[in-house]
């Protein structure tokens, strides 16, 4: 009893301390306020069966994003289809409003992002955890299940189509 | 791509999150429905989750019992149907089981055999009846040839199982015992004596044995030739 306690507030605890960052790394994955929320909450719960099997976690973050990714792969594997029809028949400006509706993002950082989801999940995945998220290249790895060579690689290359992206949007970039 | 644009793009990157807000309700929201799931399961968890003891010995044990129970079920059918042709069933409406000499024999037909041992004929009956429903429904005693037979009628509810019936030999109905020996279907051994079997086209089956003194005929419509037989053994023919 009172070690599921524990487990409990340990998981209370570890969403104070990582969902804001969680949630917004679901949602530039899969562009979905509302499957985002959904997808969040089912890591946490994942991650106190994972505690509740007695598994020892020493890197709470990287353990979490790790769950997270998964879910994150599985739910755009499932969802592919349907979502590729969705983008069929609806705007942008009504996926743009949605969005809005719940997270607020500003002006400047609107190409960013855009340009962001225009990317292939792989390329997404990694800019997101090296650069945004700022994980090692270990981390990355980790988290992707990939080898360093590839998450090197694959980054230059997400890089590279991110620019292109921006680009083509016509992205100011202003000296810093 | 410029060193300054690289820079720029690695700054943005790293902002972009800082501009990407959650709604604090909503957070809230989801961490309440987080512990609320988790106390769910926890609550499912006490109902479901038990010692070891009843994880892996209480289902075990079930399985044991319910597999002894099922397998002795099984046993005594399997048991009853040889020892029951379809035909005992058909005469049959209460308990099955076999049973041995002596069964219910009324005070009526207890005194009539004692009167016919009495009178000099040596009366043997069955031990054994192959439905614990059938009893003796009638004795008679009467003349035939230069002695005298007994026939005895075996009921099951009120309906005739079985006869036995049982003559004195003399000198002449020799002759008749081996007409009987040369017509009937099947001679078979049985312990120290030989019986014959005889099935007429009108269903009825007979086993006929003798001794030197008597002749028995065992008869019916409905039982089977092996019950017959097994009748037939039962009848004590020593001293005979």
């Amino acid at each position: 009893m009172a070690a599921e306690t524990n487990k409990q507030q340990l998981i209370a605890q570890w969403y104070d301390q990582y969902g804001i960052c969680l949630y917004k790394y679901i949602v530039k994955m899969i562009n979905d306020v509302h499957q985002a929320e959904d997808l969040t909450q089912e890591t946490f719960i994942k991650a106190y069966r994972y505690l509740d099997l007695e598994s020892e976690v020493n890197y709470p973050k990287t353990f979490l994003y790790r769950i997270a990714h998964n879910l994150t792969v599985d739910h755009v594997r499932k969802k592919a289809p349907i979502y590729m029809v969705k983008e069929l028949f609806s705007t942008k400006k009504d996926s743009s409003q949605s969005i809005e509706s719940v997270i607020q993002i500003r002006e400047d950082s609107k190409v960013l992002y855009e340009s962001l989801q225009l990317l292939k999940p792989s390329y997404r995945q990694v800019i997101i955890l090296r650069k945004i998220e700022e994980f090692s290249i270990q981390e990355t790895a980790q988290i992707l299940n990939w080898s360093i060579s590839k998450v090197k690689s694959t980054l230059y290359r997400a890089l590279r189509a991110l620019e292109d992206q921006l680009n083509r949007r016509g992205f100011i970039y202003e000296t810093l | 791509m410029k060193h300054y644009e690289k820079q720029y793009l690695d700054h943005a990157l790293k902002n972009l999150d800082e501009n990407i807000s959650w709604d604090s309700k909503r957070q809230q929201q989801v961490r309440t429905s987080i512990l609320e799931k988790i106390d769910q399961e926890n609550a499912n968890k006490k109902t479901t989750n038990k010692h070891w003891l009843g994880k892996t010995v209480i289902p075990m044990l079930a399985l044991v019992l319910i597999v002894g129970i099922s397998s002795t079920i099984v046993l005594s059918q399997i048991s009853e149907r040889n020892s029951l042709s379809p035909e005992d069933m058909s005469i049959t409406t209460g308990d099955v089981s076999e049973k041995t000499f002596p069964y219910n024999i009324s005070k009526e037909h207890q005194s009539k055999i004692e009167q016919i041992k009495k009178s000099g004929f040596d009366l043997r009956i069955p031990h054994y009846v192959p439905i614990n429903t059938i009893n003796i429904g009638s004795i008679v005693k009467h003349p035939a040839g230069k002695g005298h037979s007994v026939s005895i009628k075996y009921f099951n509810n009120r309906k005739e199982a079985f006869s036995v019936i049982q003559e004195s030999i003399k000198g002449a109905d020799k002759n008749r015992i081996n007409q009987i020996k040369t017509a009937a279907d099947d001679a078979i051994d049985i312990g120290n004596r030989k019986v014959y079997f005889i099935q007429k086209q009108s269903n009825l089956k007979s086993i006929l044995f003798h001794t030197g003194k008597y002749g028995f005929t065992i008869s019916s419509y409905t039982l089977k030739k092996e019950k017959l037989i097994k009748i037939a053994g039962s009848i004590d023919i020593s001293n005979m």
